[in-house]
């Protein structure tokens, strides 16, 4: 008997009618790979600070290194901009015509009094920090922050959340603003926890490491500079994910 | 969507249930055996990149959910028979097969359970098992040889054809 023909065995039929018909259940394993994300983002939160000193050398691209947030509680105006964020996500996603389960899918609400400290760089204009916290089933949001208002105390910058989609290794961005004329922002989300450093590749230079702490990593670029790509590394060197910039 | 993530769902939509009953077997309980695997599904998703590129995936789902199970035998249990003994799950639904079964060495069992339940190809099962291709198809061959004597006796025995 051979691998092609013993499933039409007396045997193999035997076997077929005491199969269970259980479909399973997808959505409950996604909700369990949330939880996972999520208590790994509290264990990496514990040790935010011990990755960024150790990275220290490598954390800012020809800037010196600003400040070292210590992993406590974002300002409580920092918490309110998630949580007013949080709130425009809810409204945004409630007006889609497909809300129902799907709403209930993709919007998690983020936990604002967990909001940490992971990044502060000097972008030339003054710090620019990089703030995040979890949302309830595990995954993150975000503020890139470059300013403050003077009137009001609120932060301003940009910010995003992990979608609902399996995510890749690492999903890079690149952010000019006005306020910053002189550089732009590299931001990396990393989701692969393999990755211990993202190399930003620049034409005409060497390649910049940024330390990845919390799954994020930052860094600043002159303007006029060309990124062509970001390597996402391991602590070994070698490449575990590429992202070209086209 | 990554290609290994959208692998291990297709993975796990073709042959949860079949993961399912191979586990029951092991364990001799359902629900901690879909438990396991729910929770071994979800461990590959989260730890997808780990699986390294000449790796078989539907072995290393196997070989995560079968540890699980092991692992979370109760304590009392650590000599329970249906660990070390893997069975038929719902055996009254097939008492001779289940008899037939529980001839065999429990290591041709497991083999057996993963053929014909997870529907493992020769090469995936010999990744699960850490054996050879050549050793599977032995172990099957000689599975089957004692099966069909077995229930073939049986049927003739129980006026059955």
């Amino acid at each position: 008997m051979t691998e092609m023909n013993d499933k039409q065995s007396l045997l193999a039929g035997r076997f077929e009618a005491l199969k269970a018909r259980d479909p399973g259940d997808w959505k409950a394993v996604r909700v369990r790979v949330r939880r996972m994300r999520r208590q790994r983002a509290a264990v990496v939160g514990a040790v935010t600070l011990a990755t960024a000193v150790l990275a220290a050398p490598a954390f800012s691209i020809g800037e010196r290194l600003a400040d070292l947030i210590q992993g406590s509680p974002a300002p409580l105006e920092v918490q309110a901009y998630f949580v007013a964020n949080d709130e425009l996500r809810r409204e945004m996603l409630a007006r889609r015509a497909d809300a129902g389960q799907e709403l209930h899918d993709q919007f998690s609400p983020v936990i604002a009094d967990e909001a940490r400290g992971v990044f502060a760089i000097d972008a030339q204009q003054g710090p620019t920090y990089l703030w995040a916290a979890p949302t309830e089933d595990g995954r993150q949001c975000w503020l890139i922050q470059t300013g403050t208002r003077p009137a009001t105390g609120r932060p301003f910058g940009t910010s995003s959340c992990d979608g609902t989609e399996e995510s890749p290794a690492f999903s890079p961005g690149i952010i000019a603003w006005a306020d910053l004329p002189n550089v732009v922002i590299v931001h990396v989300r990393v989701h692969d926890e393999a990755i211990a450093r993202v190399d930003v590749e620049i034409d005409g230079r060497p390649a910049v490491a940024l330390p990845v702490a919390a799954g994020h990593a930052l860094g600043s670029v002159a303007k006029g500079e060309r990124v062509s790509a970001f390597v996402g590394r391991n602590t070994e060197g070698d490449e575990v994910a590429r992202f070209t910039v086209g | 969507v990554d290609e290994r993530a959208r692998a291990i769902e297709q993975l796990y939509r073709e042959r949860f249930a079949g993961y399912c009953d191979a586990l029951t077997g092991v364990t001799g309980d359902r629900e901690r055996a879909r438990d396991a695997v729910q929770e071994a599904f979800a461990r590959a998703l989260h730890k997808r990149r780990r699986l390294r590129r000449d790796e078989s995936l539907a072995p290393w789902v196997w070989t995560i959910a079968f540890r699980i199970a092991l692992d979370n035998r109760p304590r009392q249990g650590l000599a329970r028979p249906e660990l070390n003994e893997p069975a038929l799950p719902d055996s009254a639904r097939d008492p001779e097969l289940a008899e037939a079964i529980r001839s065999l060495p429990p290591r041709r069992r497991l083999i057996v359970f993963l053929r014909y339940f997870a529907d493992f190809s020769y090469g995936e099962i010999a990744d699960a098992c850490q054996v050879t291709e050549g050793t599977v198809a032995a172990t099957l061959a000689h599975a089957h040889d004692a099966l069909r004597t077995t229930l073939t006796t049986e049927h003739v025995e129980g006026g059955r054809r």
